[in-house]
């Protein structure tokens, strides 16, 4: 870490770390510890795994409005940076990205590394059909952080390919697409520093890449499995997936949620300071490419 | 006597619908490749990749790979033996690539 930063950034870092963490491994020790025996359906009798309770016990029509809400935000930032248009601050910005051949041979490394990676682990089956354990997710803020946009579409590609591999691939995979772009694209977007060399740079991506996107990924394929699940307000006579609802907010979403957020809470920063100097010397990184227009 | 035996697949309309978005990205992304817009690359990639995943996705459905997978925690040697030969090729093909472009420009 820089010794010309103010002591308070370092000190932040630490407790943003140490909270983000704490939530992580919270997480993570309810569901490991939790007596599965009688299945998830516990949930229902106001007895299941206490994490999803909590997110389960905020009510359908919590996560409906909320969520989708988030969707919404997720989607249009999706298509704005497919058309030229990014978000900095609060300012709308247009740029330009040649999309050459190192752009499209990044997204594709990103994208066989990020997928060979997660469905290594496709037989930890968590909900068949749905999700399983999957540490490879500690590599999509590293591509955010280190190559931006064509990063973040590697992870989306990859996820897909995942899915495909594992057998899991459904319509809910087009949800787990723009799902993995936003858990790139939010560290791409909020960590400033990618040496990953200021206590500022580590504060940032404790809140942005690993609390924020974790979550915003979760509620957003949960969302997605919602909309076109058997308990749709809109597709309940013709679903397209078979997820019950009180399984999405109460199981899925959440399980996503410490999945995400302790693999990448761990993992991720290290191997982005570790990478930065290989990524800024072949000139990949993402802000030596980028150009902005207004 | 050799018996052959065809697996019996049904696409469900799950199936359907993940087919029918992979074709429409693939379209869009040829459209705007024609257009030479330069997204129109990212996306012909997205759908061009999207089609080749389906293939494979329908080949281990009807080589039957899936059917050993039975449940919670099934190792699957064959899908992770091929996980690894995608992340060496991937790595190899990424590398050489873009050490290719670096040395053009």
């Amino acid at each position: 870490m820089t010794s010309k930063e103010a002591p308070s950034y370092k000190l932040a870092a630490v407790v943003i770390a140490i909270i983000v963490l704490a939530i992580a491994f919270y997480g993570t020790y309810s569901f490991l510890s939790f007596n599965w025996a009688t299945g998830p359906g516990d949930l229902l009798a106001g007895k299941g795994w206490t994490f999803g309770q909590a997110f389960l016990n905020l009510g359908f029509d919590f996560w409906l409005a909320v969520g989708g809400i988030v969707w919404l935000a997720g989607t249009i930032l999706f298509l704005m940076e497919l058309g030229g248009v990014t978000l900095e601050g609060l300012k709308l910005r247009r740029f330009s990205l040649r999309w050459d051949a190192v752009d499209i041979a990044t997204t594709a490394l990103c994208a066989a590394v990020y997928g060979g990676g997660l469905f290594a682990t496709g037989g930890l089956t968590i909900i068949p059909g749905f999700t399983w354990i999957r540490p490879a997710n500690a590599l999509t803020p590293v591509f955010g952080i280190l190559f931006g946009l064509p990063g973040a579409f590697g992870a989306a590609i990859g996820n897909f390919i995942a899915d495909a591999f594992a057998g899991f691939l459904s319509v809910g995979s087009i949800g787990g697409f723009v799902g993995n772009f936003l858990l790139a694209w939010v560290p791409y977007k909020f960590v400033k520093d990618a040496s990953m060399r200021s206590g500022k740079s580590w504060a940032q991506f404790y809140v942005w890449g690993v609390l924020v996107g974790s979550v915003w990924c979760a509620i957003y394929i949960g969302w997605w499995l919602f909309f076109i699940g058997p308990q749709s307000p809109v597709l309940a006579s013709f679903p397209l997936t078979g997820l019950p609802a009180f399984l999405v907010w109460g199981y899925f979403t959440p399980f996503v949620v410490i999945n995400n957020a302790i693999v990448t809470a761990f993992v991720s920063a290290p191997v982005t300071a570790a990478l930065f100097p290989y990524a800024k010397k072949w000139g990949l990184y993402w802000g030596d490419r980028i150009q902005y227009k207004s | 006597m050799f018996k052959l035996e065809i697996a019996l697949v049904v696409l469900m309309p799950n199936d359907y619908g993940i087919i029918a978005f992979v074709v429409f990205v693939l379209i869009v992304g040829v459209i705007l490749y024609a257009m030479k817009k330069p997204v129109g690359r990212l996306i012909l990639l997205f759908g061009i990749g999207g089609i080749l995943t389906l293939i494979a996705y329908f080949i281990l459905i009807f080589a039957g790979v899936y059917d050993n997978v039975t449940g919670a925690f099934t190792p699957t040697p064959a899908l992770n033996g091929f996980a690894v030969i995608v992340i060496i090729v991937g790595l190899g093909a990424g590398y050489y690539a873009v050490q290719r472009a670096r040395v053009k420009t």
